[in-house]
């Protein structure tokens, strides 16, 4: 799919200049229950999404980033802490934000036994939108997602990536100012997630403001405009990807061998002196700072010397993978 | 909030005509409770009997007269399958009767010379209704006729107290009770799985998120829940008129104001349990359990009265006095029967109603708490 060709929606609403679309400011969030511990899912957590840009919350999986959109959508209400979204309070003027947001939630929440567009027309008029306008919206945003062909069929015969598109689709049904895309590209085919991307990007072109979570590094750094990542409710770090990276200059050597059991018979042969990982068929070796390239290849590779045959090998920058790792101790992947 | 509320109507009865099952099983199981019930009052209408006739006098003649003509508003009270001696105690042997009642040989001499005389009844010794129908039966006939002959029979006096002014067919008196049953039942499931499935289904989230709040939510469900249940009622309606005789067609204003109540208070139940449960397959069966119990509270007074002697049964039975919806039920049965004095018992509507905007507002409460900690799923 691409951009440049295909209709785009109404164009959104102008936004206080200066004025940030969402703001949460030392956020505390503990869930109670009778009979139970509580819970503190967020921490002193604070961000700031600007208008017009793709804010991307990175986490692992129950690091909050869906509790965040919750927190900014009015489904909850914090603890303590101060949440703000287009200038709103959300527990206080929730029916007047809700108006100018939309999610796409991580569940798709469709209705697999209508078709697309009686799904979209569902959501069309639950949602207020003028029924003069509805059937245009509704031919625009099929077609931004690539699904009007298929907009007859049933839900239930959707791929996932295709069931995606129509959530993405449902959710700029109403226009929204600013979007939350929780995990969009959960489980989608490659060609889904490119043309989602694309329509992402799009919309930021259009000066809509989107707030998408991911677990996926290369989502964040390819969509957010800002990314912060977010690990057990509270922020780790938040900046530009570039930014992110820079924090951290660690590089890593990584050798490749022709097979995972390769890779694991080879590592011991460097455990000694180095910081090493096996990675399917892969070591990654961490390059200290300071270290003088070469010679550390060449030290590594006599190492290695009469183990398994090396298929080859390659530096790499620090990625957002990197980055939480540098700051958390833990994979993302944990 | 209208175009909202439309919408959901509009999409609950497309998903309902699509998927079909859970509408069905709002029909089903009502309609087999019919059914079940129109052959428990055959039984009991009808008693299939065998006689052994060993004189042959007019008398005896009489006394089988009686028992072939012996009938009550639901119909004959014995089917008389033989009257030869050595067939009748061949078929109670086979258990193709339930009852054999012996006329003996010197019946006619014995009544003629105004000697008591026995009359055998041999019956299964279990104690159920057909039994005690048999014994009392039996016992009616022989009082007829000893009054036909002016004494010389010994004759049991059995007391009996009306309910109502004049007595009701059981069809008309357990018809009701299986119309308030079907409604009640098909009122709960309906709106309860409409309400559960959003949260099984995982579509709940932008439901909640829209800016026309939740109104349109429950709103929709009650709407779209009335529609399958007027259609479901329509067909037990039908079910109880063909198979009970049930005077469907003779429901009034005030039945069918009594029947909305009635949608209400189920409806009611139903989205409690669904916001609670948010699984619709706990919810069936716990929709059958409470339609039972309000089948007994509403309209099974007469029966439980025979049982209770103590313990839950007596509380049960003392409840259907002063529960809303049994009140309710009596309104129904009067008018269907055209027993009544044309009066509406207004408590019983408002109080079933007032339970109704009870667990109504429960529901509401308890789906908004529900949303904090589900994160609206």
């Amino acid at each position: 799919m691409t951009t440049a060709t295909t209709p785009s929606p109404e164009p959104a609403a102008t936004l206080a200049s200066g004025a940030p679309v969402a703001e949460l400011e030392h956020v505390d969030l503990v869930f109670k229950r009778r009979g139970a511990e509580p819970f503190q899912a967020i921490t002193d957590l604070s961000l700031r999404i600007e208008p017009g840009t793709v804010f991307c919350l990175l986490g692992p999986n129950g690091s909050g980033k869906t509790t965040v959109i919750n927190l900014l959508s009015g489904l909850l209400g914090p603890t303590d802490g101060r949440v703000r979204v287009l200038g709103m309070d959300p527990s206080r003027e929730r029916s007047r934000l809700l108006r100018r947001i939309a999610l796409a939630p991580q569940e798709t929440a469709l209705y697999a036994d209508l078709t697309g567009r009686e799904n979209l027309e569902f959501h069309a008029a639950y949602y207020g939108v003028p029924r003069a306008s509805a059937r245009r919206r509704i031919d625009t945003v099929l077609e931004l997602v690539s699904l009007t062909e298929r907009a007859g069929h049933r839900v239930g015969t959707f791929s996932g990536g295709m069931q995606r598109r129509l959530t993405l689709a449902r959710a700029l049904l109403t226009e929204p100012d600013l979007l939350f895309l929780d995990e969009p590209t959960l489980g989608v085919d490659v060609q889904s997630r490119e043309s989602i991307w694309d329509r992402v990007r799009g919309l930021a072109a259009e000066g809509r403001s989107v707030l998408l979570t991911t677990n996926y590094m290369e989502e964040a750094e390819r969509l957010g405009q800002r990314v912060c990542i977010i690990d057990r409710g509270r922020r780790v770090v938040t900046g530009t990807p570039d930014e992110l990276k820079a924090l951290t200059r660690r590089r890593r050597l990584e050798l490749t061998y022709a097979s995972a059991e390769a890779a694991e018979a080879a590592e011991p042969l460097l455990r000694d002196g180095y910081q090493v990982g096996a990675h399917a068929h892969q070591l990654l070796v961490e390059v200290p700072e300071d270290a003088d390239h070469v010679a550390f290849v060449r030290s590594a590779l006599d190492r290695l010397d009469g183990g398994p045959t090396l298929v080859g090998f390659r530096f790499s920058e620090p990625g957002l993978q990197d980055v939480f790792l540098h700051f958390t101790g833990r994979d993302l992947r944990d | 909030m209208w175009s909202a509320i439309r919408a959901m109507v509009r999409k609950d009865l497309t998903l309902s005509r699509r998927s079909p099952v859970f509408v069905v099983i709002t029909v089903l199981v009502p309609l087999v409770f019919v059914s079940l019930y129109a052959l428990l009052v055959t039984v009991s209408t009808t008693s299939p009997v065998a006689v052994a006739q060993e004189g042959g006098g007019p008398h005896s003649e009489r006394l089988l007269q009686i028992l072939r003509t012996m009938h009550n508003t639901d119909g004959e009270l014995f089917e008389i399958r033989t009257t030869d001696p050595g067939d009748a105690r061949a078929m109670f042997a086979a258990g193709e009767v339930g009852a054999v009642l012996t006329i003996p040989a010197d019946f006619d001499d014995r009544v003629s010379a105004g000697v008591p005389v026995e009359v055998p009844l041999r019956v299964y010794n279990i104690n159920a209704d057909g039994t005690k129908n048999f014994e009392l039966r039996a016992e009616g006939a022989v009082r007829e006729f000893a009054r036909d002959t002016g004494g010389g029979v010994p004759v049991t006096a059995v007391r009996e107290n009306s309910h109502f002014r004049e007595d009701m067919g059981t069809s008309a008196y357990l018809g009701t009770a299986l119309l308030v049953f079907a409604v009640l039942y098909a009122s709960m499931v309906n709106t309860g799985t409409l309400v559960a499935r959003e949260w099984e289904d995982r579509t709940a989230k932008p439901l909640v998120l829209s800016p026309v709040g939740n109104a349109p939510l429950l709103g929709g469900k009650w709407l779209s829940a009335g529609v399958q249940t007027l259609a479901g009622t329509v067909l037990v309606l039908a079910g109880l008129a063909w198979l009970l005789d049930f005077p469907a067609l003779s429901l009034g204003a005030a039945s069918w104001l009594g029947l909305f109540v009635l949608f209400a208070y189920g409806s009611a139940l139903g989205t409690l349990l669904g916001v609670t449960l948010r699984r619709s397959l706990p919810l069936v069966p716990l929709c059958v359990v409470l339609a039972i119990v309000h089948f007994f509270l509403s309209g099974y007074e007469s029966y439980l009265r025979g049982f209770a002697h103590g313990g839950a049964v007596e509380w049960l039975w003392a409840s259907t006095h002063w529960w809303p919806t049994a009140g309710l039920t009596q309104d129904l049965r009067l008018d269907a029967t055209g027993l009544g004095d044309g009066g509406t018992d207004w408590a019983a509507l408002g109080g079933t109603a007032g339970i109704a905007a009870l667990l109504t507002l429960l529901a509401v409460v308890r789906m908004r708490r529900q949303l904090r900690f589900t994160q609206g799923q």
